[in-house]
């Protein structure tokens, strides 16, 4: 009599709420116990922490992730290997992908060239390579350390000194040379020829010699 | 060492200028090649380079410019949109300048 409403409660358990449901029923309940699921929460705070410079991070947290990780807890998770293909990790494939192919189709556009022109362009692109798809998207996984981030997160700041270098390095001076190749192959340094008759003048040895 | 720091990290103007320059340098030949080849992956390429210079002059100038009053007297969704923008800039204009060098590829095998 009392079950012959039309909407059949999804989770009946919750509809009475006082019996708890077995544990069998769902597999989130068996794979994901309750002090996994917040450990995972924080796990993805600690990166959104990481990624924005913005907030302050915070230290508490830090000890909490680090005694997680030390007793044991998180076996089957481990917390440097980011999710490489995931929503959240969109743009540094996207990067990835984007450098590669960048070098790939400058490399296409100079094949079979000589000179200043295909050096600085295939220069220019493999120092972006480099940058896009390989610092830029170890930054954000959280591998390397960010110099805003030095003396709050653990880690040597002369790698992190070093490794600042080589991006700064690598990303202003693949600009650089990628947009002077650029620049040459556009002819943006060269200039029309004068209308004007060039004219040896008559002194010259090459008019032959005089009388 | 003390003058790698200063280069790098006090006053890293001269890296940001250089990447600066090559971005303008990369649309000026952009819109060279646009303009007198006809090649269509140039304006793709120009506005990407735009996109790139737009977003990179945006990092560069908001600690400057983006003073905390500011910040405070502009609201919430103005301050997402300031703070999201630089980086959808980039990704943009990263995505138009390999999308236009490849169609300047494809320009180059075709025409000539």
């Amino acid at each position: 009599m009392e079950n012959r409403s039309l909407v059949r409660p999804l989770y009946p358990y919750l509809a009475k709420s006082e019996t708890p449901p077995p544990s069998h029923e769902g597999l989130i309940s068996l794979t994901c116990p309750d002090y996994l699921y917040q450990a995972l929460i924080r796990i993805t705070d600690f990166y959104r922490n990481l990624s924005s410079l913005n907030t302050q991070f915070n230290k508490l947290l830090l000890s909490d992730l680090q005694s997680c990780f030390s007793n044991g807890l998180m076996t089957f998770a481990p917390p440097h290997v980011p999710l490489l293909a995931s929503v959240e990790a969109f743009r540094p494939v996207f990067m990835i992908v984007m450098g590669a192919f960048l070098l790939l189709t400058a490399w296409r556009m100079t094949r079979g060239t000589t000179g200043w022109t295909p050096r600085l362009l295939l220069g220019g692109a493999f120092l972006l390579a480099l940058g896009y798809s390989v610092l830029l998207p170890l930054y954000q996984a959280g591998v390397l350390l960010p110099l805003s981030l030095v003396g709050r997160l653990p880690g040597d700041p002369a790698v992190a000194l070093g490794w600042h270098i080589v991006k700064v390095v690598s990303m202003n001076g693949g600009w650089l040379l990628f947009g002077l190749g650029l620049a040459l192959h556009a002819g943006i340094f060269e200039t029309e020829r004068s209308p004007a008759p060039v004219e040896t003048p008559t002194t010259s040895p090459l008019n032959g010699p005089l009388a | 060492m003390d003058l790698l720091l200063d280069v790098f990290v006090k006053n890293g103007f001269l890296m940001d200028a250089i990447g600066v320059l090559g971005l303008g340098l990369l649309g000026l030949a952009a819109v060279r090649l646009s303009q007198r080849y006809r090649s269509w992956g140039g304006s793709l390429l120009v506005s990407g380079a735009l996109l790139l210079l737009l977003g990179r002059l945006l990092v560069l100038l908001s600690p400057h410019l983006l003073t905390p009053e500011l910040r405070m007297s502009m609201g919430s969704t103005l301050n997402e949109v300031v703070s999201i923008a630089p980086m959808a800039l980039l990704t943009l204009g990263l995505a138009g300048v390999v999308w236009g060098l490849w169609g300047h590829e494809q320009w180059l095998r075709e025409e000539r």
